[in-house]
Parts: structure tokens; C-alpha cells; sequence
């Protein structure tokens, strides 16, 4: 909305306050009307916004100058005087308008777009009040410096006690849990946190109250719910206080709502209470949040919990050598892990916008010369210089302006595009992107800034040439200093914008490999007509080791009797799942050899079959390996190699309990992954669940089905609900689309940078063939002459090809030194690809070196065309 | 004795104007519902935004074709801020004879043979 208010400031002010408000209802309807339609009715709503706006602006304007009397200084009027006159302009060279136009609407826009991320999370301040002193609180560990941790009860007790900075601190943990008793079971997002969270966010519920240090401390059952819970499944009921809901079997009481956008942490739509006082102690898995003192810094706070960690070091050195906390402001934190990327992208798009001015500053200059007689004329009338450069830079202004508007649609369209392509991982269902205050002065200022970088070199030219050029001629031909160097401007422009197209196109490039790299992987197991699903058991209703394995057991056998189900299993891990479990375990005869590995208890048909893992050595589990018959256990290669190095695997024993029982290995099956494509085959051990003393609760079922295996969604649901009416079926995935999240930040990162990369290329080329065209069209004199001495018309055009391609060239090698430079910067991004891969660089030098062949022998053939006679007649 | 106007002055009509006069003949309404009336009437042909349809209101206004009414909706049935129009006696007169002088046109277009449908 704040966009179309600065439109209509477009309108005479008069116009404005009579008809404004309702002008804006109008467009706030047609807007809803348009996102209903979705992201191609808004964009196109946006153009015909900005055309309407435009046309009936001017109207208006020039209405309103014939009927009040003119206000405003002779500078004031004579600037309006140099913006009707570049109006004028435009009419008469629409052609290089709308490419200008065009050119800085995409540089602009694209620039605006990313920092519409960059405000949500750096600028916009929290929705909380004095956000400043809030910051969220970690263990660190020197061995993994990188890397931050929660925390343990009995550490968030101490800082409690003992920390001087904060003025109140609260401890969370979170979890998913199930809404039922109101249409499907839905996991919901839970935190439980101490009483004091809602003093030390400052926020308190908009509706209700927080729940109390007494209900904390008696484990009472009351919660606080999200504004969009309250929204989505209890219909805004304004008499929500007091009423039951049930959470898996508990029922819980509601005694407030909170605001509207409050999401801390992110996506939570519980809050329920939590007594640090009967936490376990020594468990590791709260996260805390804490407000400092008024006059306290981070540092500060920083300083205090290190002499905290210290005190604790000095009491416990053995087990608390390398621990240490971090104070972290509660803007980073929100943002953690998402600063580089972010940076990366708007130096992109910075870089974008540096190759659009270099286009529109070319354009410009051709522009300068065709004009020089004009600039000779209001100077030989008594134009000063300054009034010279005004008027260029007014010009060069309202172009940006025009330009801007330009770009905001595009921003306002691209803002929604990235907010609906980007994975959940990247940016989270609550970041609310949008194009607000700081936005758009983000896009004025470039605005201001992009027409000074664009407009002053052709102006100064423009006045230099002036002095020089007599009236009487087109100017070229006598002021022959003034035009070498414009040539010579020209041509290190065409050179920095190919070299800068070079270093984002590498960029591009070398994402792209990587991912065809990633995507090349086999992923070692078939991923065709595979669903998979998880089921989490609750441990009130699930409490014994039988009741857990008996559920399983029943639904993998109803689900086998379901038609279009090949085959079932159930396991507390699959590939690709990101559910993985480790345990210790010893090899006999290798004493003192303690080593962790990935763990998977199978149950249901065979797994390896099912799964398509390759069995490799001895045998797959049976039915007889049930809890009476001897332990075993099958392995993975990677496993085998890298524990039980060279021997036959068949027949040695593996104990998982410190050597209390032994399990015979009886198989040996192809390794797999757990995280992505990216990951290196993994040491796996496979148990079967039956021989399990302490089965896990929560499983992932994996079935092979006859048909699509989408279909197989609502029976599995089905079925489950048959077993047990309140369980949610989590998680429904197919194979594939398992495998297409673990590439989906990837696959985000890469397509937003080969689309800038193939933008940056597009624009590159543009300005080329801008600077051929005009080239051609400039050298109609010396073709001509050339052509009448018996040049042939081939020659003259090879020649021309010659001098632009040199300057290309230049630009390229620059380029491939910049990114040679610079890619190390994507290091991290890539996967079996270099920095430095040739492929990469060969095939962007190839593409370059094709688009400007293209962009320069289009405008090239012109020459062909030459009349010596007419040319040299004119002349 | 105030002039007269003449009615012939603001013929031809637009016919952004000539569709707000035929929306406001069936009685006041604000903006947002001028716009409906006229992409159902004309089958959504005619669209238009809001710099377009307030010139044309602003216009219209300057040349007494329509006024702004000071009569509205009951607050809880609309919007409080937005501004109701209606048609005047110039205005009705002004439509009518835009309606006589394209009847006019259009009797006279049916004469031509080329026009004739088959």
C-alpha cells in the first residue's frame, strides 16, 4: 500500500486530498481481487497501475497548471521546465527510453527485492518493545567453534543466580504436538517456558493473561495460543478464555491469545509453562532468551557470563574445560546462518545495477553526440554550464525515477515469487516480507544515486563538447578531441560491464555445476513408488516396550493387506529421512575399540528388498529372528571397511551394550546416506526391532507401492486411524520429494543466482549491441569513403566486428581474473566442483563470446548496406 | 439570468464519461461501485483504474455533470470516508442527448450497405 501512496504523489496536491483515499481503497480492492488470482494478475495489476498513474498524472498536472496560478522561484519553475522537456525527449526517442526504462527498472527492482529480505531481518526493528536488550543465550565448545549449543537446567539455574547483566532471563524447549478433537489431528509447534518469558519479551497477551510462577510450579495444564491459531481453528471466538483443548490426550485450559505478530520463537503457536526447578539438570536441550539491564551492552553481558563460564571451569575443570557461553543480540540470532548468503545476494544485484547504469550511461552518451548541436545552441543563447548540467541531470533523474517506478512493480511481483520459492529452511513461514517504509527509501536513495552514477559523465561530455562544437556543423567532425574520448569512456564502459557479467555469470555457473554434480549422485536405494510417513507414538498412552512394538507390528500387517501396497516396513530411520540414530557399540576381539554408529531397527517385511538397498554378503532378516532366537545384526560396506577392516563381516559379533549380549552379523548390505546427496555413505548397523529392549516411539513407515505412490496417502491415513484415532500420520512424503528437500536450499540459491547471472548476460549484451548500433551508425562516413577506395562491404564489416570484439575481449579477461579472484567467496556452496573449475570458466567465456558475436553482428550488417554515394553526398 | 449552457458543448461525450453517467442514472454510488457497474454492464471490456475513473469524476464535477451527494449509506452498511456521486439535471440531460445523437449515428451507419449483415 505505502507503494501506491507514493504513486499518487504523482497526482496534483489539490487532486490528491479530494479523491486520495478513495483512489487507494479502489486499488487496495483490485489488489486483494488480483492475489486471489495469484503472482500474475498482481504483476500485471502493478503495470497497469503504474501506466494509469503515469497518463493521468500528467494530465492532471497540466490541468491544474492552466487553471491556479503558477507557484514556486524561477529555479523551481525552471527545473519543471528541464522535467517537461525531457518528457518531450522521451517522445521523440521512445525506442531508447523504454530500453533505458527497462534497464533500470530490472537493476532497480531486482536490487529492491533483495533488500526487502535485508530489512525483514536486519532493518524492521522486532515487534518487541526496547528489542535492543534482548538477547538469546548459548553453550559453546572451543572443540567446535563454529558451532552453538543449548543448554542444560542446571547452567540456566546458575546464570539465574549469579548473572549480573540480565534483568530477567527465561529457558524454553519445544516440541511438535497434536491438536485433537477439532477436524484431522494437526501437529502444532509448542514451546514450554518459564513465567518470567513474557516480562523479558515485553509482550503480553492480547487477549488472557500469562500464566503464573504457581501454575508453573504445580504443572498446571493452561496454555497461551498464537493470534493465527486462534484465527485458523477456533474461528476468532472472541469466548476462547477457559476452553478446553486437546493435545494429544491431555486436555489443556487457554487462558490467553497473543498478539497478532508476535512469533518467538518462530512458527510457535503454544506457549505452556515450565518450572525450571523440576527440569533434569544435566540434560542438554533448552534454548534461553534473556533481557539485559537498561544500561547494560552486549558486551558487557558478553563479559559477565565469560567470568560465569570461568568460575564454573575453576570448580569442575575436568568435565568444563572448553565450555564457554554467548550473548548474542536476538536480531543475529534470528537471523543465524543467514547473513552470508544475504550479503552475497545484494552484492549480486549491487552488481546488476552497476551493469544497468554502465548501459544507460552508454545510451546516454550516444544520446550526447546526436545532441551536441542542441547543448550548442542553448550555449550560444546564454545557457551557462551549471544550467547545462541541470538540465542533464534533471533528465538523468527523472529517467531513474521512471526507472524505479518501473522496478517496485517488478520488486512488489519478485518479493511475492521469493516469499512462495523459498524452502521453509531458508526463510521461515513468519518472516513477513514486504515493501515498507525503509524499503522504499532504500530504493529513493538508489534512485538518487544510480542517476548521479549514469548521468554525470555523459553531462560533463555533454558540456565539454558544447564549448567546442560551432553551430553550423553536426559537431563530430571538428571536435575530434571531445570524440576520442568518447570513444575511449564508451569502450571501458562495454569493458566493465562484460567483465562484471563474467564474474556473476562464473558465480551462476559454478552453482549450476555443482547441483548437476549433486543431482548426478545415485542415491543407492530405489526411489520410485516409495511413501513414507512418520508416526510418533505418545509415551502416557504407549508406556511399555510391547505396547509400542505390538502397534507397529499391526499397522505394518494391515497395511500389507492393503490393496496396492507391494511391500511395508517400518524403522526408526530411512534414507534421506533426517531421523537418524546412533549407538556405541564393540567388536569382539578388538578390545577397547569403542566407536558410534548410525543405527537402524527394522521391523515388517524385508527392508533391503523393500527399500531396493542392495544385499551384498549373507542374508537379510527373517521372521525367525524374533525376540526368542539369537541376536543379529546386519551391516553396511562402509561399516565393514571402516570397522571391521578386511575381514570376513560374516560371523563376527557386534555388542551394543558394552558387551553384556552379543549379535551375530549375518548380512552385509550396500551403504547409504541419511542427510542429502551431498553426504558421504554413511556406517550403518541394522537390528531387527523385535530384538530391541527399549524400542523407540517414534518410527517412520516406508511403503512400496503398485501405483502412484501419492495415492497411497489417504488409505495410510486410513489405516492408521483405525489402530488409533488420535494419531496423526506426520511427515507424508514420497522418496522423491524426501530427496528434492535436501537439495531445496540449493536448488533455491542456485536458481536466484543463474537468473541474476543470465540477467547481468542479458544486459551485457544489450549495451553491446546499443554501442554496435550506434558505432555502425556513426561510421557511415568512413564506410562510405572506405567502400568508394574499393573496400568490399565484408571487409568493412569484419573490421567493425574486429574493434568491438577487441573491447570485448578486454572485458572478459578482466572478468575471468575477477572470479577467479572471487569464487573461492562460493566456496562453501559448492559440492565436486572447484573454484576454479575450467568447465565452468570455459563454458561462460564461450557464452559470452557467443552473445556478443550475436550482439554486435546484428547491428553490423547495417554496414553492409551502405550507399558511398548518398553517404558522401550527405556529407 | 445565469447563461444558458449549451448541451451540445459536451458532445461528443468520452465514453468513460458517457459509462459513469449511465452507472449514476440508476442512482448514487461511490467509485469502487461505478467501476463494477461498468465492467458488468460492458462485460468486463472496460476496466478502470483508479487515475483514469477520478480525472474522468473530477472532470465531470468541474462541468456539473454529477455531483457529490451528501446523502449516504447507514455507517455500519459502508465505508464511513468514501464519497458518494450522483448524476445532475445537466448531466441527465447531457446523457439523453448523447443517447439521441447516437442513435443518430447508428441509424445512419445501417444505411451503408457494408455494414449490412448477411
Amino acid at each position: 500500500m505505502p507503494v501506491y501512496r507514493l504513486l499518487l504523489r504523482l497526482f496534483p496536491p489539490a487532486f490528491r486530498r479530494r479523491f486520495g483515499d478513495d483512489m487507494a481503497d479502489l486499488f487496495a480492492d483490485s489488489r486483494r481481487r488480483a492475489r486471489r488470482e495469484g503472482a500474475g494478475a498482481v504483476a500485471r495489476l502493478w503495470i497497469h497501475t503504474v501506466g494509469d498513474v503515469a497518463r493521468h498524472a500528467l494530465a492532471e498536472r497540466r490541468h491544474a497548471r492552466h487553471t491556479s496560478p503558477v507557484s514556486g522561484g524561477p529555479v523551481w519553475r525552471s527545473i519543471l521546465q528541464d522535467v517537461r522537456h525531457t518528457g518531450r525527449g522521451w517522445r521523440h526517442r521512445p525506442g531508447l527510453t523504454a530500453v533505458a526504462l527497462l534497464t533500470l527498472g530490472l537493476g532497480i527492482g531486482a536490487n529492491t527485492a533483495i533488500f526487502s529480505v535485508v530489512d525483514a531481518f536486519f532493518v524492521r526493528p522486532l515487534p518487541y518493545p526496547d528489542a535492543g536488550h534482548l538477547v538469546g543465550l548459548y553453550s559453546t565448545n572451543t572443540h567446535y567453534p563454529s558451532d552453538r549449543s543449548v543448554e542444560t537446567a542446571a547452567d540456566v539455574q546458575y546464570w539465574r543466580d549469579h548473572a549480573t547483566s540480565l534483568r530477567a532471563l527465561a529457558a524454553m524447549s519445544g516440541g511438535t504436538v497434536t491438536l485433537t478433537g477439532r477436524g484431522d489431528p494437526t501437529p502444532l509447534r509448542f514451546v514450554t517456558t518459564m513465567p518470567e518469558f513474557f516480562e523479558v519479551v515485553g509482550v503480553q497477551p492480547a487477549m488472557g493473561r500469562p500464566f503464573t510462577a504457581a501454575e508453573a510450579r504445580a504443572d498446571e495444564h493452561v496454555v497461551v495460543i498464537s493470534h493465527g491459531l486462534w484465527v485458523d481453528r477456533f474461528g476468532a471466538t472472541p469466548t476462547i478464555l477457559g476452553q478446553p483443548v486437546r493435545l494429544g490426550s491431555v486436555t489443556w485450559r487457554v487462558i490467553g491469545v497473543m498478539p497478532a505478530p508476535f512469533a518467538l520463537p518462530a512458527d510457535v503457536d503454544l506457549w505452556m509453562p515450565f518450572d525450571l526447578a523440576r527440569a533434569l539438570p544435566d540434560a542438554w536441550y533448552l534454548s534461553a532468551v534473556g533481557r539485559l539491564k537498561p544500561d547494560v551492552t552486549v558486551d558487557d553481558a558478553q563479559q559477565d557470563f565469560d567470568h560465569m563460564a570461568a568460575a564454573l571451569a575453576a570448580g569442575a575443570p575436568k568435565t568444563r574445560k572448553n565450555r564457554g557461553f554467548q550473548v548474542i543480540r536476538l536480531r543475529d540470532d534470528l537471523a543465524w546462518g543467514l547473513a552470508g548468503g544475504l550479503t552475497l545476494l545484494q552484492a549480486v544485484v549491487g552488481v546488476i545495477l552497476l551493469i544497468a547504469c554502465a548501459n544507460v550511461a552508454n545510451l546516454l552518451l550516444a544520446q550526447a553526440v546526436v545532441r551536441q548541436r542542441e547543448f550548442g545552441v542553448r550555449v550560444a543563447l546564454g545557457a551557462t554550464a551549471g544550467r547545462l548540467i541541470r538540465q542533464l541531470l534533471t533528465e538523468s533523474l527523472v529517467l531513474a525515477s521512471g526507472g524505479a517506478l518501473l522496478g517496485l512493480a517488478f520488486a512488489a511481483w519478485g518479493v511475492g515469487l521469493l516469499a512462495s520459492l523459498a524452502p521453509p529452511t531458508v526463510l521461515r513461514r513468519s518472516v513477513d516480507l514486504r515493501i515498507d517504509g525503509p524499503v522504499l527509501a532504500f530504493s529513493v536513495g538508489l534512485t538518487v544515486v544510480t542517476s548521479l552514477v549514469f548521468g554525470l559523465a555523459p553531462a560533463l561530455l555533454a558540456v565539454r563538447s558544447s564549448r567546442t562544437a560551432p553551430l553550423g556543423h553536426g559537431g563530430r567532425s571538428t571536435a575530434g578531441l571531445t570524440w576520442a574520448r568518447h570513444q575511449r569512456l564508451r569502450a571501458s564502459l562495454v569493458v566493465a560491464e562484460t567483465a562484471l557479467a563474467v564474474v556473476l555469470l562464473t558465480g551462476g555457473g559454478l552453482l549450476v555445476r555443482s547441483f548437476g554434480q549433486l543431482m548426478a549422485q545415485t542415491p543407492r536405494l530405489r526411489t520410485d513408488h516409495l511413501l513414507t510417513a512418520l508416526i510418533s507414538l505418545p509415551a502416557a498412552r504407549y508406556e511399555t516396550a510391547t505396547s509400542r512394538q505390538q502397534f507397529f507390528a499391526t499397522l505394518v500387517g494391515r497395511l500389507q493387506a492393503v490393496a496396492g501396497a507391494r511391500q511395508v516396513v517400518a524403522s526408526n530411520g530411512l534414507p534421506y529421512s533426517n531421523w537418524e540414530w546412533q549407538s556405541a557399540f564393540l567388536v569382539r576381539g578388538r578390545t577397547g575399540h569403542v566407536a558410534s554408529a548410525g543405527i537402524r531397527e527394522v521391523s515388517g517385511g524385508d527392508y533391503f528388498e523393500a527399500l531396493g538397498i542392495p544385499l551384498l554378503k549373507g542374508r537379510s532378516f527373517a521372521p525367525t529372528d524374533d525376540a526368542a532366537a539369537p541376536a543379529v545384526v546386519v551391516v553396511s560396506d562402509v561399516f565393514a571397511a571402516q570397522f571391521l577392516s578386511g575381514a570376513d563381516p560374516l560371523g563376527q559379533a557386534i555388542s551394543l551394550d558394552r558387551g553384556k549380549t552379543w549379535r551375530t552379523v549375518v548380512g552385509l548390505v550396500a551403504a547409504t546416506r541419511n542427510l542429502g546427496l551431498d553426504e558421504d555413505l554413511r556406517a550403518e548397523m541394522y537390528i531387527p526391532l523385535v530384538q530391541d529392549l527399549a524400542p523407540p516411539a517414534t518410527m517412520l513407515i516406508a511403503v512400496r507401492t503398485t501405483a502412484d505412490p501419492v495415492g497411497f496417502g489417504p488409505p495410510l491415513r486410513a489405516t492408521v486411524a483405525s489402530i488409533d484415532p488420535d494419531l496423526p500420520v506426520q511427515a507424508l512424503k514420497t522418496m522423491d520429494q524426501l530427496i528434492g528437500q535436501t537439495v531445496a536450499d540449493r536448488r533455491f540459491f542456485m536458481t536466484l543466482l543463474a537468473c541474476f547471472a543470465g540477467l547481468a548476460a542479458l544486459l551485457a549484451a544489450t549495451g553491446l549491441y546499443g554501442v554496435m548500433s550506434f558505432l555502425v551508425g556513426q561510421a557511415r562516413r568512413d564506410i562510405g569513403i572506405r567502400i568508394a577506395l574499393g573496400a568490399r562491404p565484408a571487409q568493412v564489416q569484419r573490421a567493425l566486428l574486429a574493434k568491438a570484439l577487441a573491447v570485448v575481449g578486454v572485458g572478459l579477461g578482466l572478468g575471468l581474473l575477477g572470479a577467479w579472484w572471487l569464487a573461492s567467496l562460493l566456496a562453501s556452496q559448492l559440492f565436486r566442483v572447484t573454484a576454479h573449475d575450467p568447465v565452468t570458466l570455459v563454458s561462460v567465456s564461450g557464452l559470452l563470446l557467443v552473445a556478443a558475436v550475436v550482439a554486435c553482428w546484428l547491428p553490423s550488417r547495417r554496414s553492409l548496406h551502405v550507399d558511398p554515394a548518398i553517404v558522401l553526398r550527405v556529407e | 439570468m445565469p447563461p444558458r449552457i449549451s448541451i451540445d458543448a459536451f458532445l461528443p461525450l468520452k465514453p468513460v464519461a458517457f459509462q459513469i453517467l449511465m452507472s449514476l442514472a440508476d442512482g448514487e454510488r461511490h467509485g469502487y461501485a461505478i467501476t463494477q457497474d461498468i465492467a458488468g454492464r460492458t462485460s468486463a471490456r472496460m476496466r478502470l483504474e483508479p487515475g483514469n475513473l477520478y480525472r474522468a469524476l473530477r472532470t465531470m464535477l468541474d462541468d456539473g455533470l454529477i455531483e457529490e451527494s451528501e446523502r449516504r449509506p447507514a455507517p455500519d452498511l459502508d465505508d464511513e470516508r468514501r464519497r458518494y456521486y450522483r448524476i445532475t439535471a445537466l448531466g441527465r440531460r447531457v446523457a439523453a442527448a448523447e443517447v439521441a445523437r447516437l442513435e443518430l449515428v447508428v441509424a445512419e451507419a445501417k444505411t451503408k450497405k457494408w455494414l449490412r449483415a448477411r
